[in-house]
């Protein structure tokens, strides 16, 4: 049967690539797995080309939602970031305008902030995923310094992946066999020998 | 102030500790009248951190110095006096710049190279 895992992608330690060229990626969208081949993997490092600067905040004000077009994916492609800001703001991340909030409780929405790195050095619990061109990444920077701030910048850095969508047939077997509904015969033989790695590319409202 | 205050300061704030590197000024900048002059330019999209400047007062009248943005938005209203013969380092509690660094002298029509000064920066966001 078919070897499923998880990627650990909150662990504790630097970001690391979930999956390798030629390996393959099961990725939830929108409550559903969608399978594909991974055909090139490269890394997104930390620069000024991956910072977006939400503009100058005023005290006790916010920069308003902001797509973050530093992190827009291609179509048939994924990326794996985490990010950190570099100025003293506070980041309300969504995917989706609105829709996708993440870091959410029952009550209340954590943030981002400079101070995160005090637990999480190396900003693991900030793992997102970016999947094509539909469903950007949008920030919100909120400034409770006391006085004003002429930047709000954001830093990304991580890893893009180039997607090969696995046959259908393949990928309806998959899609079977994870939510355990029993396979035909030649699904189980279909799948016998594949290997993927699931990762959860999106929060869940 | 000293060194290791600076170096505790920074090993304490997780942006300069995770974003930041150093960016010095390479030569000392004359200050030979009143007006502002360019002190450190910020690297492309960076904002800077000044931990320490280096005077030199070969002037014979004793020089403050104010310190900030263009136009100076003063960060630092007036430093000093440096007597004459003044040269040495002097600490700063790390103070944020937004972008490039100016000074300004209270020595009116110095003599070229009399009064210098030179800039030692932390760079964020580079």
């Amino acid at each position: 049967m078919a070897s499923i895992s998880v990627a650990r992608v909150y662990d504790p330690g630097q970001i690391q690539p979930v999956v390798e060229t030629g390996q393959n990626l099961g990725v939830l969208v929108q409550g559903d797995w969608l399978f594909f081949r991974v055909d090139h993997v490269e890394g997104l490092p930390a620069s000024r080309q991956t910072t977006q600067d939400l503009g100058a905040v005023n005290d006790a004000a916010s920069s308003g939602e902001t797509e973050i077009t530093v992190v827009r994916a291609q179509d048939g492609n994924l990326l794996h970031v985490r990010f950190l800001p570099l100025d003293d703001v506070e980041l309300d991340v969504f995917h989706g305008r609105s829709t996708g909030g993440r870091h959410t409780t029952y009550s209340t929405k954590s943030r981002v902030s400079p101070s995160s790195a005090q637990t999480d050095p190396n900003f693991s619990a900030t793992t997102s995923f970016v999947f094509g061109k539909d469903r950007p990444m949008y920030v919100n920077a909120y400034n409770e310094t006391g006085y004003n701030l002429a930047q709000s910048r954001v830093r990304f850095f991580g890893f893009r992946y180039r997607l090969d969508p696995l046959p259908p047939l393949l990928s309806a077997a998959l899609r079977k066999h994870i939510r355990g509904i029993e396979l035909e015969p030649g699904e189980v033989d279909m799948i016998r020998s594949l290997k993927v790695t699931l990762v959860p590319a999106e929060g869940r409202e | 102030m000293d060194a290791s205050f600076i170096n505790s300061l920074v090993s304490l704030d997780p942006i300069l500790r995770n974003s930041g590197r150093l960016h010095s000024s390479l030569t000392p900048v004359s200050l030979t009248g009143t007006g502002d002059t360019l002190l450190l330019t910020a690297p492309t999209g960076a904002t800077l951190y000044l931990y320490c400047i280096t005077v030199y007062n070969n002037n014979s009248t004793n020089v403050s110095i104010s310190i900030g943005t263009t136009g100076i938005t003063e960060r630092m209203v007036r430093l000093g006096p440096f007597i004459t013969d003044f040269h040495s380092v002097e600490w700063l509690p790390l103070i944020r710049f937004e972008s490039d660094i100016y000074c300004a002298s209270s020595a009116g029509a110095a003599a070229d190279n009399d009064v210098e000064i030179m800039a030692h920066a932390i760079a964020v966001g580079q």
